[in-house]
């Protein structure tokens, strides 16, 4: 039975394959997704982003510069390739960290019930009740007043409020899983409810749950994108297209440049994963995986 | 009935309890001594062990903590969220101060992209993949992805610097000038998700056999959707739009600081340079609390709204 069902995912993997690069919406937020994973994997060519040079301040767009120069003479276009190393690692140790402990947390919820899914849900409830944004400002306030300014502080605040997304999908997930009948036949055989729960149950929630974080990174690049802006995010000199924002808007009117580029890529990178979601929950649905 | 809104109310009770416990405990995750960090933002230098001391007794930080929240609990609810670190004036008179500023610009925003999202929202489903439809949904994804203090930015350069056609900064005290740009910012990405949603509440109640037996019977097709299906689509839009105050929050919070609008919003972000926590905390603790009545009072009105829903028990 074991061979059986292993035998049937891997059609499944190379149906969802094919479906990827027919889908258009999928197929082109997967292209600006590897555009953008390329330039974080190339950065290091396009130049240094931390040298300064005082006698090229405030240029605009040139070949030379293809983003123009920032107020203290540094490349633009070598900070906003640097940015999305930065954006794109941080997002991902976010969401690495948020999907385990969320869907853990969710599944334990979910699968074992009572008061234990009694107290989570509460939990819960109470996360999705206050604002994510407002609690991110609020914690990363405190964690730099308490830690000093780092940017696990951004990592760790956005964590805490992340999670919940998580949480919240498995455990509907596994709520409607735990009575199918392979689970209550591993059970019947005498397998241990850990064992079900990790080897059978988290693995057939795998469908909507990479749907969720598909579109959750773009969520959690546009939050750290939103912390630089306010100041509060990754700091300067470390190039993050946010706080490039933040500290290029006191030129927009003499240097536009500044603000207009890194922008454009943290809307490209939310758009990627936003398409790419969208365009894999079509596929998904399509074959029945995602309700 | 009445059980329903008694059980419902009953309901609400812990999760704004573990709202309240949430907020109250940000002041305790300070590592070490939290009474010597507060003097220290308070007083601005470093505070000597006696005064430390003293201190801690004056703010109660020395009872233990059940005691503590119990006692910010019981102020909290009468408003009460203590005095702030940095004006020494009470954290209410800050937060009334701003809320104004803050209410003009999200009500005029959610007015105007309910609006919207409800006309782009019935004509994409109306017109389902055709040139509309598309429209809306490339309309809908850019608003998502589009980081709307970047759109504020760009807007502001387009209309403040270039054209000088609307000033760029500020509350302009109540001149409605100042008003367009934030609204046009703040809505563009409010609306977007709403349009979607829109659409596919449509969508559905028209795949439904009543509509079915609607056109059969001859009825035009704009009184098949308009009085039909829109009727009863309204109430997952109407749910969907009150408990998207959370998106109004968040973005409330990037418009005001990138046109420097007087609000909550700003008023957040300049508390946390400040290190005036008391501020950050009740403004937690409200925003959380919003979220939960809105959310009990939609629950209700529907009771009243939708003679279908008939609670058992």
């Amino acid at each position: 039975m074991r061979v059986l069902v292993t035998k049937m995912k891997l059609n499944l993997n190379k149906h969802v394959n094919t479906k990827i690069l027919r889908n258009r919406l999928c197929l082109t937020g997967l292209l600006i997704l590897a555009t953008i994973a390329v330039m974080g994997l190339l950065a290091p060519l396009a130049g240094d982003p931390y040298r300064t040079n005082m006698a090229e301040r405030l240029k605009p767009p040139s070949f030379e510069h293809l983003f123009g120069t920032d107020q203290l003479g540094r490349d633009v276009f070598s900070r906003v390739v640097w940015g999305a190393r930065t954006s794109m690692l941080i997002a991902l140790t976010i969401s690495a960290i948020s999907m385990s402990f969320g869907c853990l947390v969710g599944a334990i919820s979910g699968y074992f019930g009572g008061i234990v899914d009694d107290v989570i849900g509460r939990i819960i409830d109470v996360f999705l009740a206050i604002p994510e944004l407002v609690f991110n400002i609020a914690l990363v306030g405190i964690f730099c007043v308490a830690y000093g300014a780092s940017i696990w502080n951004v990592i760790l605040a956005i964590v805490v409020t992340n999670w919940v997304s998580y949480a919240r999908v498995t455990r509907s997930i596994v709520l409607s899983l735990k009575e199918r009948e392979f689970v209550l036949c591993e059970r019947a055989i005498g397998a241990g409810e850990w064992y079900i729960l990790l080897r059978h149950v988290i693995p057939n929630a795998v469908g909507p749950i990479v749907v969720l974080a598909t579109l959750n990174m773009g969520n959690v690049i546009m939050t750290i994108a939103s912390l630089g802006f306010l100041g509060l995010g990754i700091q300067p000199p470390t190039p993050e297209w946010g706080q490039m924002i933040n500290s290029g808007k006191d030129y927009i009117t003499t240097a536009p440049w500044l603000t207009f580029f890194p922008g454009l890529f943290i809307a490209l990178a939310v758009l990627g994963f936003n398409l790419f979601g969208e365009g894999l929950r079509d596929i998904l649905e399509s074959r029945g995986f995602v309700e | 009935m009445k059980r329903y809104i008694i059980k419902r109310i009953l309901q609400a009770i812990p999760t704004l309890l573990g709202v309240s416990f949430l907020s109250f405990i940000l002041l305790h995750l300070f590592p070490g001594d939290p009474a010597e960090i507060i003097l220290t933002i308070i007083s601005g230098s470093e505070p000597s062990y006696a005064e430390i001391q003293k201190f801690r007794r004056q703010i109660g930080f020395d009872k233990p903590l059940i005691v503590q929240y119990i006692h910010w609990l019981s102020n909290a609810v009468t408003g009460n969220f203590g005095v702030s670190w940095t004006e020494g004036k009470p954290v209410m008179d800050l937060i009334i101060q701003r809320f104004p500023a803050s209410a003009e610009l999200f009500f005029t925003t959610f007015a105007i992209s309910l609006a919207f999202a409800m006309v782009l929202g019935i004509l994409s489903a109306i017109y389902k993949d055709r040139a509309i439809d598309h429209f809306c949904r490339i309309f809908s994804l850019l608003g998502i992805s589009i980081p709307s203090f970047w759109l504020g930015l760009v807007l502001i350069w387009i209309f403040s610097v270039k054209l000088h056609l609307l000033p760029a900064f500020g509350y302009g005290n109540g001149d409605l000038k100042h008003l367009i740009l934030p609204v046009i910012t703040w809505s563009f990405s409010f609306m977007a998700i709403k349009t979607r949603f829109v659409r596919s509440c449509l969508l559905e109640e028209l795949s439904k056999d009543y509509v079915v037996t609607a056109r059969a019977k001859g009825l035009k097709e704009r009184v098949v959707v308009l009085r039909h299906a829109l009727r009863n689509a309204l109430i997952p839009i109407i749910t969907y739009f009150s408990l998207s105050v959370h998106h109004l929050i968040i973005g409330s919070i990037m418009v005001e600081v990138v046109f420097s609008w007087p609000g909550l919003g700003s008023l957040l972000v300049e508390s946390v340079f400040k290190r005036d926590f008391p501020v950050v905390q009740a403004l937690v603790f409200l925003s959380g609390v919003l979220f939960v009545v809105i959310n009990l009072v939609v629950d209700l009105l529907y009771t009243v709204i939708d003679p279908r829903i008939r609670y058992g028990d």
